[in-house]
């Protein structure tokens, strides 16, 4: 079974380490012989279940990104890695989910007062633990559907 | 579709940077790229401490790389002078764990 995916996004290489040209990934599962049609990576272990999950990856920074769009204007909570939690209103996210804030405020500001004159920040995407959510701004039902079809592979 | 941060709207502006170790450096933004590297003009650093009030090291011109940065914030002049920041207390921040 030989499987051809051409890849151009740059989030891609930097996930999994590997030079990737927008030309054609091929991964290789189990063939006794196979026929080479087309120019491949050497370095890429020919492990089926890694390359779909690599696929998912992929597929799942456009859907989140979408739905970050969806929300902008909205009131959110970020949590980062740092531990620190800031709570400001959704300005704009982009394809690495960097986020901007407006209005923020540091949500515990005795403990942190390190951002006490901050009012707009710009959070690296790499950095972020959680984002925390209005219970109103979530259409469950809606991202369901949105996974099961990104998961079917559509 | 690869527009790199929206940063342009912060260039000369005053900005206050946190990093991955848990830094605070505040300077004047002068430039960025795709990879969130910046360019930092009359930059220093606010300590934070414990026992003592904040200090403030100047540094000068500085460039942070982007996979160091975790939150470039706009610093409100207005606001910040009215911080009194030799009775300021914390802890320094804690470092991001990935």
């Amino acid at each position: 079974m030989v499987l051809i995916l051409s890849l151009s996004l740059p989030p891609f290489s930097v996930v999994y380490g590997l030079s990737v040209s927008p030309i054609a990934l091929v991964s290789f599962a189990g063939d006794d012989e196979y026929t080479p049609c087309c120019e491949f990576r050497p370095n890429i272990t020919s492990n089926y279940s890694s390359f779909v999950l690599a696929v998912l990856i992929i597929i799942f920074l456009q859907l989140f990104f979408s739905y970050f769009k969806d929300l902008v204007g909205r009131e959110v909570t970020v949590e980062l890695k740092n531990d620190l939690a800031i709570r400001g209103t959704l300005h704009s996210v982009d394809q690495y989910l960097n986020i901007k804030l407006e209005n923020t405020r540091v949500v515990d500001q005795d403990k942190y007062p390190h951002m006490l004159s901050v009012r707009n920040c710009f959070i690296r995407g790499s950095v972020v633990r959680y984002v925390q959510l209005p219970p109103d701004g979530v259409d469950v039902d809606l991202l369901h559907d949105a996974t099961r079809r990104e998961a079917r592979g559509g | 579709m690869a527009t790199g941060p929206g940063l342009e709207s912060l260039v000369d502006q005053t900005i206050s940077v946190i990093t991955n170790d848990g830094r605070n450096i505040v300077g004047i933004l002068k430039g960025f790229d795709q990879a969130t590297n910046i360019i930092l003009d009359e930059s220093h650093e606010r300590v934070y401490s414990t026992k003592e009030g904040v200090q403030q090291l100047v540094l000068g011109l500085y460039i942070i790389r982007g996979d160091n940065i975790s939150v470039i914030g706009e610093l409100d002049e207005d606001l910040d002078a009215h911080l009194d920041l030799s009775n300021l207390r914390a802890h320094p921040l804690k470092a991001v764990i990935h």
